[in-house]
């Protein structure tokens, strides 16, 4: 317990608990959340300690508020911490702007800022005070990290907003924040079905009138609405100021373009997903896709997208959406064999799972990469593990698109070097897979068993609190006072091991005791406490039935060793009333 | 929670866990039956208990939130140190930078010197 050196300690009441130390004063420069006052820490102390009072005094049931608020209280920190982590780039990137405007070359320094801290899925705008805050999302949320593009990607973005850099930052951003199975990806892949359902007359109402958007957008859940409104945001901003229409430069800039990426693909050999990642790299491009025949016929008849700027950009990310949506979904396809991409030989299929060791065997591994690591610290390693594949592979997956129909002799190599590494990294994450279930499986089935014993010891030690049931159980005082000194714990490696009643390592000539008065009361000469050197016990799986047994036995012992009721007195004769 | 990570030398932001997810995996550790899918539960699995067992389920509980406590104080120390940590690693990015933007332009004047 940590006693706040604000608070005296009275004798009838409980020790008041500090919600963490106080924040350290943010240092200068940081925009770190102000220290707590001390009134306002009074009042929340005083809420938990009454909280924990009336849960003390028998109301077990208030336990659920008490959560909440811890709950709440944790959302709140936790949002400062980011804040804190927020403002720490800020000031970082302020500092060099800052040696930018004094020493650089070039004008557009928040460009060179962006480009520098772009890895960090971070975009940062110029305020009117001349200092940089940040644009948009800065956190990948859910444990993905956002990544940095690949050559290809950059090119691609490049090219389709070449007039347009405030586009081009949005697009990268986007780009890099949709990593395969990341939350962002979800939201985008769920308005991305919701908007392509309108038909044009609707879309693009939705993109140019305000009440038409405000009916999109109460149709669409919550997560979107925040997607689509920082979307159309971004894309009005990006386009302000670009002239409503196209002039003809501008559209053979785009018709040339796009030939010349149509000139390398046929779509006669193409199969459907791969025709459909190129229509949306044309849409990338600014190319109306309204007529797909058009565009894969040999010459193509392409036209360029027409509409306002904000119709002209929104069309362009929409495009560039459709493009990451379908290479994970190729990539995915591919993992399970549905493609039936040609396979060079002698390279096992592609989607071709990692031969699967048996259960038993996989186990064992698990539980010898658990002795050099902390099996919560593995499981999140092999997580991490598993997501930066999943982005190798997406990379590695457009380039061997790219490479695939390709006539060149160096080109071929390369193929075949790209979609070799490819299958080795699917093969990579199938085996991660595996491990990764095997040890959410150990820890789920130590901790269920734990869970059990340990409330089959609780039920135990209830029975014989009462000082009358310990004497009646013959062996009651031992095995009382010894389940009351240990706790069955799930160590680092999900091994269901014994503790001592604090958690601590095991007096082990105690559990010696318990483990011999239980085994005499069994009857079987059986040790159901016998632990290794790590205090893992040895045969958990009979322990459950063991507890349970003996409290048949506690119930039985002390129902027969109770005194006989004395016998009931006869009944008092009834006296008639008297009648006069 | 990942850590920090660095991606081509600039840190990036860790993910942020939600309160639940934060009270649960510290809870889980102290007392299983208050983490929040459990505490529903509680009303009908002690619906026939007895008021002096209701009683020590209280002590035990509050013991288990009075535990919590300092664990979650330990917790958000951890978490202060790693965002110190992480405002020193922004910086010397920053720093490296403009290292990076001075190096390139001392060449280019050596350079100059350097042609006839």
């Amino acid at each position: 317990m940590l006693f706040h050196s604000k608070f005296t300690i009275e004798k009838e009441r409980r020790p008041v608990f500090v919600h963490g130390a106080p924040a350290a004063a943010p240092a200068s420069g940081e925009a770190g959340p102000a220290v707590p006052k001390t009134p306002e820490l009074t009042e929340k102390q005083k809420e938990i300690q009454n909280q924990i009072d009336a849960i003390r005094q028998g109301n077990p049931d208030a336990t659920q508020e008490l959560a909440n608020f811890q709950v709440q209280q944790a959302d709140e920190d936790n949002s400062q911490l980011q804040e804190r982590y927020k403002s720490a780039l800020i000031s970082a990137a302020n500092a060099y702007f800052a040696e930018l405007v004094l020493f650089g070359d070039g004008e557009d320094h928040l460009a060179t800022v962006n480009e520098a801290f772009a890895p960090a899925g971070i975009v940062f705008e110029l305020g009117a005070d001349e200092k940089l805050t940040i644009g948009g999302e800065a956190v990948a949320s859910g444990g993905e990290k956002a990544r940095a593009l690949t050559d290809a990607e950059q090119q691609m973005i490049d090219e389709a907003f070449s007039t347009n850099p405030k586009s081009k930052v949005a697009a990268e951003r986007l780009m890099a924040s949709m990593t395969a199975g990341s939350p962002d990806l979800a939201v985008a892949h769920g308005f991305f079905e919701n908007f392509n359902k309108k038909s044009p007359q609707e879309k693009q109402a939705i993109l140019t009138k305000d009440p038409a958007f405000q009916k999109f957008l109460s149709e669409i859940p919550v997560g979107q609405q925040e997607f689509v409104k920082q979307l159309r945001q971004t894309i009005a901003e990006a386009t302000e100021g670009e002239s409503a229409e196209l002039s003809d430069e501008e559209k053979e800039d785009i018709l040339d373009g796009a030939r010349q990426e149509l000139e390398k693909f046929d779509a006669s050999k193409a199969t459907e997903i791969d025709k459909n990642i190129m229509l949306a790299r044309m849409q990338l491009r600014g190319i109306d896709t309204g007529n797909p025949e058009e565009i894969f016929a040999k010459p193509p008849v392409l036209r360029a997208f027409e509409g306002s700027p904000m119709e002209r950009g929104f069309n362009k990310i929409m495009g560039l959406i459709g493009y990451i949506l379908l290479s994970i979904q190729k990539m995915k396809d591919q993992m399970k064999g549905k493609t039936g991409a040609e396979v060079p030989a002698g390279q096992p299929a592609a989607g071709a799972e990692a031969p699967a060791p048996g259960q038993d065997v996989l186990r064992q591994k698990m539980k010898e990469e658990m002795k050099t690591k902390k099996g919560d610290r593995l499981l999140s390693d092999k997580g991490a593990q598993k997501t930066t594949l999943e982005g190798e592979i997406t990379i590695l997956q457009t380039e061997v698109d790219e490479l695939k129909d390709k006539e060149d002799e160096e080109d071929k190599v390369a193929f075949e070097h790209k979609n070799g590494e490819l299958q080795k990294k699917q093969q990579e994450v199938a085996q991660l897979t595996q491990e990764i279930t095997m040890l959410q499986e150990m820890k789920t089935t130590a901790e269920n068993q734990k869970n059990v014993l340990n409330g089959g010891k609780d039920a135990l030690i209830s029975y014989l609190d009462r000082p009358d049931a310990r004497v009646r159980v013959p062996g009651g005082m031992k095995i009382y006072d010894g389940l009351k000194k240990m706790v069955f714990i799930v160590n680092d490696s999900f091994e269901l091991s014994i503790a001592n009643e604090t958690g601590g390592p095991i007096d082990r000539t105690a559990l010696g005791d318990l483990s011999g008065a239980i085994t005499f009361r069994m009857g079987t000469g059986v040790d159901y406490f016998a632990i290794n050197d790590q205090a893992v016990l040895k045969q958990p799986g009979e322990l459950q039935a063991v507890f349970r047994q003996l409290l048949d036995g506690f119930k039985t012992d002390v129902k027969a060793d109770e005194p006989p009721r004395p016998a009931a007195p006869p009944a008092a004769p009834t006296v008639p009333p008297v009648t006069a | 929670m990942s850590n920090s990570q660095q991606t081509s030398g600039i840190p990036a932001i860790p993910a942020k866990r939600t309160g639940a997810e934060i009270y649960n995996s510290i809870m889980r550790e102290i007392e299983p039956e208050l983490t929040l899918d459990q505490i529903p539960l509680m009303k009908e699995k002690y619906k026939d208990e007895t008021p002096e067992k209701k009683k020590e389920r209280g002590e035990r509980y509050a013991k288990a939130m009075e535990e919590y406590e300092r664990r979650y104080a330990q917790y958000m120390q951890k978490q202060d140190a790693k965002v110190r940590s992480f405002k020193i690693g922004a910086i010397h990015f920053a720093e490296d930078k403009a290292s990076a933007t001075d190096q390139e332009k001392l060449k280019s004047i050596e350079s100059s010197f350097g042609t006839p």
